[in-house]
């Protein structure tokens, strides 16, 4: 097999593979001179080259050079599907916002002739939760359980008006110009800059306002004043038409709640399962109605619904059953209902 | 010859072409795969950087995906070789413009034209000749070619003198060069 291979041949591959000694170098460029050997000597670097790109096209990672290759196409491309179908949604959904802009700003034009729009915040806090909040003006509010506040978004008028429904705390910044104004079911209460509770929840038959400090006025709807409180008064107005009444009374029992504390002090029964069922989010179920009457004093601070109904059976002639929830047929639960009765006399 | 040419024709069928433009994933996988490599190790004649030659390629790619509707003629080849060395040609001269001592060896060499070949098609040619070869001189060659051994590794590993290592892979080169030496010069008609 040697005889077939010339020794330039020999050179060709020793100087591809970088052995060729510069004497064999010299002969194998002398041989290329004549052009029949160049080109068989290109042909051959050629092949060889060939087999190398081979060689080396099998190494690189196709996989991997795919992958990276797809994830910038379709990703991008998903993305923009994506986009398109919003596209679509937003070109449904323009329509009637065009429609409505159109009615909106007509109805806005005609409504400027009578006075200007009002735009009201209305904030509510569930039964079982309590809430804090700041109003536009900088005044504070506390919002107990199952209580709502509607508030114009900006005091821009010659009154500071809010709605109160529920029980509500608020801690007024003095502004002499604009009055604070609370209205509360049929009654408002007006005043200048002062802190005060009031009581006003719908099922209740009485709204309670208790001041702490400045001075209150309380009036009716036509504006009517019924009274003036001083600090450390309750009014009681009476929403059956009994009217107004106004007494001395323990404070803190009034404003307890935004603590986290609720206190009763010489309570009757009624109005201490209403405060407890919004405090706890639950309903009482009363058998015997005399309980109703009983009258009760405690401070519950933070304890859970449990621990709650404990101390209560400990300081009242109380029993309690906690019924199991009812599931609806909107697979939610009911309200908790606690069952109380008299306490059974024992050694029966 | 016949293969090759039957290859490429069977990638450039109009098929292939609508259903790429139908957005069809499985056409432009079937793309990547047959040419990826190969444009990889032809732009890299130019580049001599394989990390750059490969971003090239991938970019090449993913305006071959992007201008699908736009591709009238159903020469994938001929596209992808065209942008890929176009690609090449621009970096290179962004490259000079940049710096004047071009750090890059770009070969000069007169009408210098790379080749362009898909893997597939080399294993082809390259494996069938290599079959041809005698059983011992193919062992060598495979040794020498794809294991990257020296001639004195071989000859060490088979007992073999170097000399006689040396003119075992000098007549594999001669016996592939005869076979392989008309697919050398048959390379414009696949353009």
């Amino acid at each position: 097999m040697e005889e077939n291979v010339s020794k330039y041949e020999l050179y060709i591959l020793k100087e591809i593979e970088g052995a060729i000694t510069s004497f064999e170098k010299s002969e194998l460029d002398e041989w290329r001179q004549n052009p029949q050997n160049e080109n068989y000597y290109q042909e051959q670097k050629k092949i060889w080259s060939l087999i190398e790109d081979h060689h080396r096209m099998k190494s690189i990672d196709r996989e991997k050079a795919l992958k990276r290759v797809e994830k910038q196409i379709f990703d991008r491309f998903a993305a923009k599907r994506i986009l398109q179908s919003f596209e679509k949604a937003a070109a449904i959904l323009f329509i009637p916002l065009l429609l409505w802009s159109v009615w909106y700003y007509y109805h806005q034009h005609s409504a400027d002739k009578v006075k200007k729009e009002i735009v009201f915040n209305q904030v509510e806090v569930p039964l079982g939760m309590r809430s804090s909040m700041t109003l536009p003006d900088g005044t504070s509010v506390w919002l107990n359980a199952g209580s709502s506040l509607k508030y114009a978004v900006s005091f821009d008028g010659s009154e500071r008006k809010v709605e109160l429904t529920g029980e509500a705390y608020f801690q007024v910044v003095k502004d002499k110009t604009r009055p604070f104004v609370v209205t509360a079911g049929e009654m408002d209460i007006r005043v200048l800059g002062t802190s005060f509770n009031c009581c006003a929840y719908p099922d209740e038959n009485n709204i309670e306002t208790a001041l702490v400090e400045g001075n209150v006025e309380i009036s009716d709807k036509s504006g009517k004043i019924l009274t003036e409180l001083k600090p450390g008064e309750l009014a009681t107005f009476s929403k059956t038409g009994n009217g107004i009444s106004v007494v001395k009374t323990n404070l803190e029992k009034h404003i307890a709640w935004k603590s986290g504390k609720l206190m009763f002090r010489d309570d009757p029964m009624n109005k201490v399962l209403e405060k407890l069922g919004r405090w706890y989010n639950v309903e009482f179920q009363v058998d015997n109605q005399e309980i109703l009457g009983y009258i009760y004093s405690a401070t519950f601070t933070g304890e859970s619904l449990d621990q709650m109904l404990k101390m209560f059976a400990l300081s009242a002639p109380i029993d309690y059953q906690i019924l199991p929830k009812k599931l609806m047929s909107d697979n939610s639960y009911e309200k908790q209902i606690i069952r109380l009765t008299t306490k059974r006399i024992s050694g029966r | 010859m016949a293969d090759i040419t039957g290859k490429e024709q069977s990638l450039s069928n109009p098929f292939l072409l609508d259903r790429l433009k139908e957005g069809d994933r499985n056409v432009f996988t079937l793309l990547f795969n047959e040419y990826y490599s190969g444009l990889v190790i032809y732009a890299d004649y130019y580049l001599h950087d394989l990390e750059q030659s490969e971003d090239i390629v991938q970019s090449v790619f993913i305006s071959l995906w992007e201008n699908k509707h736009t591709l009238k003629s159903a020469s994938f080849r001929f596209f992808l070789v065209n942008s890929v060395k176009n690609s090449c040609i621009d970096l290179i001269r962004k490259e000079e413009t940049r710096n004047k001592y071009n750090l890059r060896q770009v070969n000069r060499e007169a009408d210098y034209e790379p080749d362009f070949w898909t893997e597939a098609e080399l294993k082809k040619m390259i494996e069938s000749a290599i079959e041809k070869l005698p059983p011992k001189c193919r062992e060598i060659f495979i040794l020498s070619r794809y294991k990257n051994l020296k001639s004195r590794e071989i000859a060490d590993k088979l007992n073999l003198s170097p000399r006689t290592v040396e003119t075992q892979i000098a007549h594999a080169l001669k016996v592939l060069r005869e076979d392989l030496k008309d697919y050398l010069f048959q390379l414009f008609f696949f353009f």
